[in-house]
Protein backbone atom coordinates (compact mmCIF):
# COMPACT_ATOMS: atom_id res chain seq x y z
CA UNK A 1 0.00 0.00 0.00
CA UNK A 2 1.25 3.45 -0.76
CA UNK A 3 -0.05 6.92 -0.01
CA UNK A 4 -1.77 9.06 -2.56
CA UNK A 5 -2.55 12.71 -2.00
CA UNK A 6 -5.22 14.40 -4.06
CA UNK A 7 -5.56 18.16 -3.97
CA UNK A 8 -8.85 19.52 -5.25
CA UNK A 9 -8.06 23.17 -5.93
CA UNK A 10 -10.49 25.91 -5.11
CA UNK A 11 -13.01 23.60 -3.50
CA UNK A 12 -14.63 24.19 -0.19
CA UNK A 13 -16.14 21.25 1.64
CA UNK A 14 -19.34 21.13 3.64
CA UNK A 15 -20.27 18.36 6.05
CA UNK A 16 -22.62 16.96 3.42
CA UNK A 17 -19.89 16.99 0.75
CA UNK A 18 -17.54 15.24 3.15
CA UNK A 19 -20.05 12.57 4.01
CA UNK A 20 -20.79 11.92 0.35
CA UNK A 21 -17.14 11.66 -0.59
CA UNK A 22 -16.40 9.38 2.33
CA UNK A 23 -19.23 7.08 1.23
CA UNK A 24 -17.97 7.02 -2.34
CA UNK A 25 -14.44 6.23 -1.21
CA UNK A 26 -15.62 3.54 1.20
CA UNK A 27 -17.07 1.72 -1.79
CA UNK A 28 -13.89 1.96 -3.81
CA UNK A 29 -11.88 -1.24 -3.82
CA UNK A 30 -8.25 -1.01 -2.91
CA UNK A 31 -8.38 2.47 -1.47
CA UNK A 32 -8.56 3.46 2.14
CA UNK A 33 -9.35 6.98 3.14
CA UNK A 34 -6.80 8.34 5.59
CA UNK A 35 -8.02 11.92 5.87
CA UNK A 36 -9.85 14.75 4.18
CA UNK A 37 -9.04 18.29 5.18
CA UNK A 38 -9.49 21.81 3.91
CA UNK A 39 -6.51 24.03 3.55
CA UNK A 40 -6.65 27.81 3.92
CA UNK A 41 -4.79 29.87 1.37
CA UNK A 42 -3.67 33.47 1.81
CA UNK A 43 -5.79 34.38 -1.21
CA UNK A 44 -8.92 33.11 0.56
CA UNK A 45 -9.33 30.02 -1.57
CA UNK A 46 -9.78 26.63 0.03
CA UNK A 47 -8.39 23.41 -1.34
CA UNK A 48 -9.55 19.98 -0.29
CA UNK A 49 -6.62 17.71 0.52
CA UNK A 50 -7.44 14.03 0.49
CA UNK A 51 -4.94 11.49 1.74
CA UNK A 52 -5.51 7.90 0.75
CA UNK A 53 -3.76 4.62 1.19
CA UNK A 54 -3.98 2.70 -2.10
CA UNK A 55 -2.96 -0.64 -3.52
CA UNK A 56 -2.56 -0.64 -7.26
CA UNK A 57 -3.71 0.42 -10.72
CA UNK A 58 -7.32 -0.68 -10.37
CA UNK A 59 -7.78 1.63 -7.43
CA UNK A 60 -6.36 4.56 -9.37
CA UNK A 61 -8.94 4.25 -12.16
CA UNK A 62 -11.78 3.83 -9.79
CA UNK A 63 -10.56 6.74 -7.72
CA UNK A 64 -10.42 8.94 -10.79
CA UNK A 65 -14.05 8.14 -11.49
CA UNK A 66 -15.01 8.75 -7.88
CA UNK A 67 -13.39 12.15 -7.65
CA UNK A 68 -14.73 13.36 -10.95
CA UNK A 69 -18.21 12.13 -10.17
CA UNK A 70 -17.98 14.04 -6.91
CA UNK A 71 -16.56 17.30 -8.23
CA UNK A 72 -18.62 17.30 -11.42
CA UNK A 73 -21.39 18.96 -9.56
CA UNK A 74 -19.39 22.17 -9.74
CA UNK A 75 -17.39 22.30 -12.92
CA UNK A 76 -15.21 25.15 -11.76
CA UNK A 77 -13.42 22.80 -9.38
CA UNK A 78 -10.19 21.20 -10.47
CA UNK A 79 -8.45 18.01 -9.53
CA UNK A 80 -4.70 17.52 -9.48
CA UNK A 81 -3.16 14.06 -9.51
CA UNK A 82 0.65 14.02 -9.67
CA UNK A 83 1.30 16.45 -12.56
CA UNK A 84 -2.14 16.08 -14.11
CA UNK A 85 -4.92 18.57 -13.60
CA UNK A 86 -8.53 18.08 -14.63
CA UNK A 87 -11.51 20.34 -14.50
CA UNK A 88 -15.11 19.35 -15.18
CA UNK A 89 -14.38 16.07 -16.95
CA UNK A 90 -16.88 13.24 -17.01
CA UNK A 91 -16.08 9.98 -15.24
CA UNK A 92 -15.43 8.17 -18.55
CA UNK A 93 -13.07 10.88 -19.72
CA UNK A 94 -11.04 10.84 -16.54
CA UNK A 95 -10.78 7.05 -16.54
CA UNK A 96 -9.38 7.28 -20.08
CA UNK A 97 -6.93 9.96 -19.05
CA UNK A 98 -5.82 8.09 -15.96
CA UNK A 99 -5.29 4.94 -18.06
CA UNK A 100 -3.03 6.94 -20.34
CA UNK A 101 -1.17 8.32 -17.35
CA UNK A 102 -0.70 4.86 -15.93
CA UNK A 103 0.59 3.60 -19.28
CA UNK A 104 -2.25 1.28 -20.23
CA UNK B 1 10.32 15.38 6.18
CA UNK B 2 7.67 12.71 6.25
CA UNK B 3 6.45 11.12 3.05
CA UNK B 4 2.85 12.31 3.24
CA UNK B 5 3.95 15.91 3.77
CA UNK B 6 6.21 15.61 0.73
CA UNK B 7 3.27 14.28 -1.29
CA UNK B 8 1.07 17.18 -0.17
CA UNK B 9 3.77 19.66 -1.13
CA UNK B 10 4.14 17.95 -4.52
CA UNK B 11 0.52 18.86 -5.32
CA UNK B 12 1.36 22.52 -4.74
CA UNK B 13 4.64 22.77 -6.64
CA UNK B 14 8.14 21.37 -6.40
CA UNK B 15 11.38 21.91 -4.57
CA UNK B 16 13.22 25.08 -5.42
CA UNK B 17 15.79 24.38 -8.15
CA UNK B 18 19.46 24.52 -7.32
CA UNK B 19 20.38 25.55 -10.86
CA UNK B 20 18.32 28.76 -10.84
CA UNK B 21 20.51 31.71 -9.95
CA UNK B 22 20.49 35.49 -10.35
CA UNK B 23 21.53 36.73 -13.77
CA UNK B 24 25.19 37.79 -14.10
CA UNK B 25 24.05 41.41 -14.27
CA UNK B 26 22.09 41.09 -11.04
CA UNK B 27 24.89 39.16 -9.33
CA UNK B 28 27.26 41.97 -10.24
CA UNK B 29 24.92 44.52 -8.64
CA UNK B 30 24.84 42.50 -5.41
CA UNK B 31 28.62 42.13 -5.47
CA UNK B 32 29.05 45.88 -6.06
CA UNK B 33 26.81 46.72 -3.09
CA UNK B 34 28.24 44.03 -0.80
CA UNK B 35 31.78 43.26 -2.03
CA UNK B 36 32.63 41.49 1.23
CA UNK B 37 30.03 38.84 0.30
CA UNK B 38 31.02 38.37 -3.33
CA UNK B 39 31.42 34.59 -3.00
CA UNK B 40 28.04 34.27 -1.28
CA UNK B 41 26.15 35.97 -4.11
CA UNK B 42 27.88 33.84 -6.74
CA UNK B 43 26.94 30.60 -4.99
CA UNK B 44 23.36 31.60 -4.08
CA UNK B 45 20.62 29.72 -5.93
CA UNK B 46 16.84 29.58 -5.66
CA UNK B 47 16.88 26.67 -3.21
CA UNK B 48 19.50 28.09 -0.85
CA UNK B 49 17.92 31.56 -0.95
CA UNK B 50 14.45 30.27 -0.18
CA UNK B 51 15.73 28.00 2.60
CA UNK B 52 17.67 30.87 4.21
CA UNK B 53 14.62 33.11 3.96
CA UNK B 54 12.22 30.54 5.42
CA UNK B 55 14.54 29.63 8.30
CA UNK B 56 15.12 33.32 9.06
CA UNK B 57 11.40 34.11 9.05
CA UNK B 58 10.47 31.14 11.23
CA UNK B 59 13.13 32.01 13.82
CA UNK B 60 12.00 35.65 13.87
CA UNK B 61 8.34 34.68 14.27
CA UNK B 62 9.05 32.42 17.26
CA UNK B 63 11.53 34.82 18.84
CA UNK B 64 9.06 37.70 18.55
CA UNK B 65 6.17 35.55 19.79
CA UNK B 66 7.53 33.44 22.66
CA UNK B 67 3.99 32.39 23.65
CA UNK B 68 3.99 30.29 20.46
CA UNK B 69 7.12 28.32 21.40
CA UNK B 70 5.24 25.68 23.41
CA UNK B 71 3.44 24.74 20.19
CA UNK B 72 6.45 24.81 17.93
CA UNK B 73 6.22 21.08 17.20
CA UNK B 74 2.67 21.60 15.90
CA UNK B 75 4.02 23.36 12.84
CA UNK B 76 5.95 22.13 9.83
CA UNK B 77 7.23 24.89 7.55
CA UNK B 78 8.03 24.48 3.90
CA UNK B 79 8.73 26.59 0.86
CA UNK B 80 7.58 25.50 -2.57
CA UNK B 81 8.58 26.47 -6.10
CA UNK B 82 5.27 27.12 -7.78
CA UNK B 83 3.66 28.93 -10.70
CA UNK B 84 0.55 29.83 -8.73
CA UNK B 85 -0.52 31.22 -5.38
CA UNK B 86 0.08 28.28 -3.05
CA UNK B 87 0.82 29.92 0.29
CA UNK B 88 -1.41 28.12 2.73
CA UNK B 89 -1.93 26.28 5.95
CA UNK B 90 -2.90 22.60 5.79
CA UNK B 91 -3.91 20.41 8.74
CA UNK B 92 -1.84 17.22 8.50
CA UNK B 93 -3.19 15.22 11.40
CA UNK B 94 -2.16 14.78 15.04
CA UNK B 95 -2.97 18.47 15.64
CA UNK B 96 -0.19 19.54 13.29
CA UNK B 97 -0.26 22.06 10.45
CA UNK B 98 1.88 22.39 7.37
CA UNK B 99 2.63 26.05 6.58
CA UNK B 100 3.70 26.63 2.98
CA UNK B 101 5.22 29.76 1.44
CA UNK B 102 5.32 29.80 -2.36
CA UNK B 103 7.77 31.31 -4.82
CA UNK B 104 5.06 32.74 -7.12
CA UNK B 105 3.81 35.12 -4.41
CA UNK B 106 7.35 35.84 -3.25
CA UNK B 107 8.39 36.83 -6.75
CA UNK B 108 5.28 38.97 -7.18
CA UNK B 109 5.92 40.84 -3.93
CA UNK B 110 9.59 41.40 -4.72
CA UNK B 111 8.85 42.81 -8.17
CA UNK B 112 5.94 44.97 -6.98
CA UNK B 113 8.04 46.32 -4.13
CA UNK B 114 10.81 47.16 -6.57
CA UNK B 115 8.34 48.98 -8.76
CA UNK B 116 6.93 50.85 -5.75
CA UNK B 117 10.24 51.76 -4.11
CA UNK B 118 12.79 51.90 -6.90
CA UNK B 119 10.17 53.18 -9.31
CA UNK B 120 9.33 55.91 -6.85
CA UNK B 121 12.98 56.86 -6.38
CA UNK B 122 14.15 56.76 -9.98
CA UNK B 123 11.34 56.48 -12.53
CA UNK B 124 8.96 58.95 -14.11
CA UNK B 125 5.22 58.40 -13.65
CA UNK B 126 4.97 57.08 -17.21
CA UNK B 127 7.82 54.60 -16.95
CA UNK B 128 6.72 53.39 -13.54
CA UNK B 129 3.15 52.89 -14.75
CA UNK B 130 4.52 50.82 -17.62
CA UNK B 131 6.57 48.67 -15.27
CA UNK B 132 3.60 48.06 -12.96
CA UNK B 133 1.43 47.18 -15.97
CA UNK B 134 3.99 44.66 -17.24
CA UNK B 135 4.22 43.05 -13.81
CA UNK B 136 0.44 42.81 -13.58
CA UNK B 137 0.27 41.35 -17.09
CA UNK B 138 2.98 38.78 -16.41
CA UNK B 139 1.51 37.46 -13.17
CA UNK B 140 -2.13 37.60 -14.19
CA UNK B 141 -1.45 35.75 -17.44
CA UNK B 142 0.39 33.00 -15.56
CA UNK B 143 -2.60 32.58 -13.27
CA UNK B 144 -5.22 32.72 -16.05
CA UNK B 145 -3.46 30.30 -18.36
CA UNK B 146 -2.08 28.05 -15.63
CA UNK B 147 1.39 28.92 -16.94
CA UNK B 148 0.64 27.72 -20.46
CA UNK B 149 1.01 31.24 -21.85
CA UNK B 150 2.39 34.29 -20.13
CA UNK B 151 3.18 37.84 -20.95
CA UNK B 152 6.95 38.17 -20.47
CA UNK B 153 8.47 38.94 -17.10
CA UNK B 154 9.60 42.56 -17.19
CA UNK B 155 13.09 43.73 -16.33
CA UNK B 156 13.04 45.58 -13.03
CA UNK B 157 15.33 48.45 -11.99
CA UNK B 158 18.89 47.84 -10.81
CA UNK B 159 19.93 47.85 -7.18
CA UNK B 160 21.73 51.14 -6.88
CA UNK B 161 22.44 51.81 -3.21
CA UNK B 162 22.64 49.80 0.00
CA UNK B 163 19.97 51.93 1.71
CA UNK B 164 17.49 51.35 -1.11
CA UNK B 165 18.26 47.64 -1.16
CA UNK B 166 17.76 47.36 2.61
CA UNK B 167 14.43 49.15 2.33
CA UNK B 168 13.31 46.79 -0.45
CA UNK B 169 14.50 43.72 1.44
CA UNK B 170 12.87 44.85 4.70
CA UNK B 171 9.51 45.65 3.08
CA UNK B 172 9.49 42.24 1.43
CA UNK B 173 10.59 40.45 4.58
CA UNK B 174 7.83 42.09 6.64
CA UNK B 175 5.27 41.02 4.04
CA UNK B 176 6.53 37.41 3.94
CA UNK B 177 6.63 37.21 7.73
CA UNK B 178 3.03 38.50 7.69
CA UNK B 179 2.10 35.72 5.24
CA UNK B 180 3.59 33.04 7.49
CA UNK B 181 1.89 34.53 10.55
CA UNK B 182 -1.42 34.65 8.66
CA UNK B 183 -1.18 30.93 7.93
CA UNK B 184 -0.22 30.19 11.53
CA UNK B 185 -3.26 32.27 12.41
CA UNK B 186 -5.55 29.88 10.50
CA UNK B 187 -4.17 26.97 12.48
CA UNK B 188 -4.69 28.87 15.74
CA UNK B 189 -8.27 29.74 14.80
CA UNK B 190 -9.22 26.20 13.79
CA UNK B 191 -8.18 24.35 16.92
CA UNK B 192 -9.62 24.74 20.43
CA UNK B 193 -6.14 23.97 21.72
CA UNK B 194 -4.97 27.52 21.04
CA UNK B 195 -8.07 29.48 22.02
CA UNK B 196 -6.66 31.04 25.18
CA UNK B 197 -3.63 32.23 23.21
CA UNK B 198 -5.76 34.27 20.84
CA UNK B 199 -6.44 36.79 23.59
CA UNK B 200 -2.72 37.24 24.03
CA UNK B 201 -2.61 38.36 20.44
CA UNK B 202 -5.53 40.68 20.48
CA UNK B 203 -8.23 41.38 23.00
CA UNK B 204 -10.48 43.11 20.53
CA UNK B 205 -11.48 42.19 17.03
CA UNK B 206 -13.18 44.20 14.39
CA UNK B 207 -15.05 42.92 11.40
CA UNK B 208 -16.27 44.21 8.12
CA UNK B 209 -18.82 41.56 7.53
CA UNK B 210 -21.41 44.07 6.35
CA UNK B 211 -19.25 44.96 3.39
CA UNK B 212 -18.63 41.32 2.59
CA UNK B 213 -22.28 40.39 2.94
CA UNK B 214 -23.18 42.93 0.29
CA UNK B 215 -20.95 41.21 -2.19
CA UNK B 216 -20.86 37.58 -1.30
CA UNK B 217 -22.71 34.86 0.54
CA UNK B 218 -19.69 33.42 2.28
CA UNK B 219 -19.15 35.76 5.20
CA UNK B 220 -17.75 33.02 7.41
CA UNK B 221 -14.80 32.58 5.10
CA UNK B 222 -14.15 36.33 4.93
CA UNK B 223 -14.50 36.55 8.70
CA UNK B 224 -11.81 33.91 9.15
CA UNK B 225 -9.47 35.64 6.69
CA UNK B 226 -9.83 38.90 8.61
CA UNK B 227 -9.21 37.12 11.91
CA UNK B 228 -6.07 35.55 10.44
CA UNK B 229 -4.98 39.00 9.18
CA UNK B 230 -5.44 40.44 12.66
CA UNK B 231 -3.43 37.64 14.26
CA UNK B 232 -0.75 38.10 11.61
CA UNK B 233 -0.58 41.87 12.13
CA UNK B 234 -0.15 41.50 15.86
CA UNK B 235 2.44 38.73 15.49
CA UNK B 236 4.36 40.79 12.92
CA UNK B 237 4.36 43.80 15.26
CA UNK B 238 5.74 41.50 17.95
CA UNK B 239 8.56 40.45 15.62
CA UNK B 240 9.75 43.95 14.70
CA UNK B 241 8.51 46.02 17.63
CA UNK B 242 5.62 48.32 18.33
CA UNK B 243 7.26 50.96 20.50
CA UNK B 244 8.64 53.26 17.81
CA UNK B 245 6.36 55.14 15.41
CA UNK B 246 8.74 54.74 12.47
CA UNK B 247 8.78 50.94 12.90
CA UNK B 248 5.00 50.70 13.18
CA UNK B 249 4.71 52.98 10.14
CA UNK B 250 6.98 50.68 8.12
CA UNK B 251 5.11 47.52 9.14
CA UNK B 252 1.75 49.18 8.45
CA UNK B 253 2.93 50.40 5.05
CA UNK B 254 4.35 47.01 4.03
CA UNK B 255 1.21 45.11 5.07
CA UNK B 256 -1.13 47.66 3.51
CA UNK B 257 0.83 47.45 0.25
CA UNK B 258 0.64 43.64 0.37
CA UNK B 259 -3.16 43.74 0.51
CA UNK B 260 -3.36 46.40 -2.22
CA UNK B 261 -1.08 44.36 -4.48
CA UNK B 262 -3.40 41.35 -4.18
CA UNK B 263 -6.54 43.45 -4.57
CA UNK B 264 -5.38 45.20 -7.72
CA UNK B 265 -4.09 41.97 -9.28
CA UNK B 266 -7.66 40.70 -8.98
CA UNK B 267 -8.88 43.84 -10.72
CA UNK B 268 -6.63 42.89 -13.63
CA UNK B 269 -7.69 39.29 -14.14
CA UNK B 270 -10.92 38.54 -12.31
CA UNK B 271 -14.18 38.86 -14.21
CA UNK B 272 -17.19 40.75 -12.94
CA UNK B 273 -18.95 37.48 -12.05
CA UNK B 274 -16.25 36.67 -9.53
CA UNK B 275 -17.33 39.35 -7.09
CA UNK B 276 -16.73 37.23 -4.01
CA UNK B 277 -12.98 37.76 -4.21
CA UNK B 278 -13.33 41.51 -4.67
CA UNK B 279 -15.55 41.64 -1.62
CA UNK B 280 -13.09 39.64 0.41
CA UNK B 281 -10.09 41.80 -0.51
CA UNK B 282 -12.03 45.04 0.03
CA UNK B 283 -13.02 43.80 3.48
CA UNK B 284 -9.45 42.85 4.31
CA UNK B 285 -8.25 46.21 3.02
CA UNK B 286 -10.75 48.05 5.24
CA UNK B 287 -9.75 45.96 8.23
CA UNK B 288 -6.04 46.70 7.80
CA UNK B 289 -6.76 50.43 7.57
CA UNK B 290 -8.75 50.29 10.79
CA UNK B 291 -6.05 48.17 12.43
CA UNK B 292 -3.36 50.70 11.51
CA UNK B 293 -5.53 53.49 12.97
CA UNK B 294 -5.51 51.59 16.25
CA UNK B 295 -1.85 50.52 16.45
CA UNK B 296 -0.37 53.82 15.23
CA UNK B 297 -1.43 55.63 18.37
CA UNK B 298 0.95 58.60 18.13
CA UNK B 299 -1.08 60.49 15.59
CA UNK B 300 -3.41 60.00 12.68
CA UNK B 301 -1.66 57.68 10.17
CA UNK B 302 -1.44 60.28 7.45
CA UNK B 303 1.23 58.16 5.78
CA UNK B 304 -1.50 55.73 4.65
CA UNK B 305 -3.46 58.51 2.97
CA UNK B 306 -0.32 59.71 1.22
CA UNK B 307 0.44 56.15 0.16
CA UNK B 308 -3.04 55.71 -1.27
CA UNK B 309 -2.76 58.97 -3.20
CA UNK B 310 0.57 57.86 -4.59
CA UNK B 311 -0.77 54.45 -5.62
CA UNK B 312 -3.66 56.20 -7.38
CA UNK B 313 -1.14 57.98 -9.60
CA UNK B 314 1.00 55.00 -10.58
CA UNK B 315 -0.07 51.51 -9.56
CA UNK B 316 -3.81 51.76 -10.04
CA UNK B 317 -3.79 53.27 -13.55
CA UNK B 318 -1.30 50.55 -14.49
CA UNK B 319 -3.72 47.88 -13.28
CA UNK B 320 -6.49 49.32 -15.44
CA UNK B 321 -4.17 49.38 -18.47
CA UNK B 322 -3.18 45.77 -17.81
CA UNK B 323 -6.84 44.82 -17.46
CA UNK B 324 -7.57 46.13 -20.94
CA UNK B 325 -4.77 43.99 -22.36
CA UNK B 326 -5.98 40.92 -20.47
CA UNK B 327 -9.57 41.46 -21.63
CA UNK B 328 -8.38 41.77 -25.24
CA UNK B 329 -6.20 38.68 -24.93
CA UNK B 330 -9.15 36.73 -23.54
CA UNK B 331 -11.49 37.98 -26.28
CA UNK B 332 -9.02 37.00 -29.00
CA UNK B 333 -8.42 33.57 -27.45
CA UNK B 334 -4.79 34.35 -26.75
CA UNK B 335 -5.43 33.79 -23.03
Amino acid sequence: MENLVVNINGASITKEDLSELENLLDNTEGAELVSITSSNSFNGMEDVIIILSIGGGVAIKQLGAVFIAWINRDKSNKIKYKNFEASGYSSDEIIKIVKELEGE
Amino acid sequence: MNKVIKLIISTLGREHPTDLKATPERSQQYSDLFPEKKGFWKSLNSKSASDIAMNTYVEKVFKGNPWLEEFRDDFVFSNVFSNKESTKSIPIGESKSLIVLDSHIQKYLWMMNKSHLYGGFHMTDKDNIQLYAEIFLHFSSIIISNSKKAFPKPKTPSHKTKDEFYLLALHTEIQEVFLICHEIGHALIKSKKYQDKLDIISSSRSRHIEEALDLSGSSELVDEEIMADEIAFEMTLNVYGREKPEVVEMISTAVFLLIRYFLWLRVVYKTSEEDFEFGMWLSRNSFIREKVNKVYHWDSPVFLIMLLEYLEVRMEPAALIAKEFVDEARASGEL
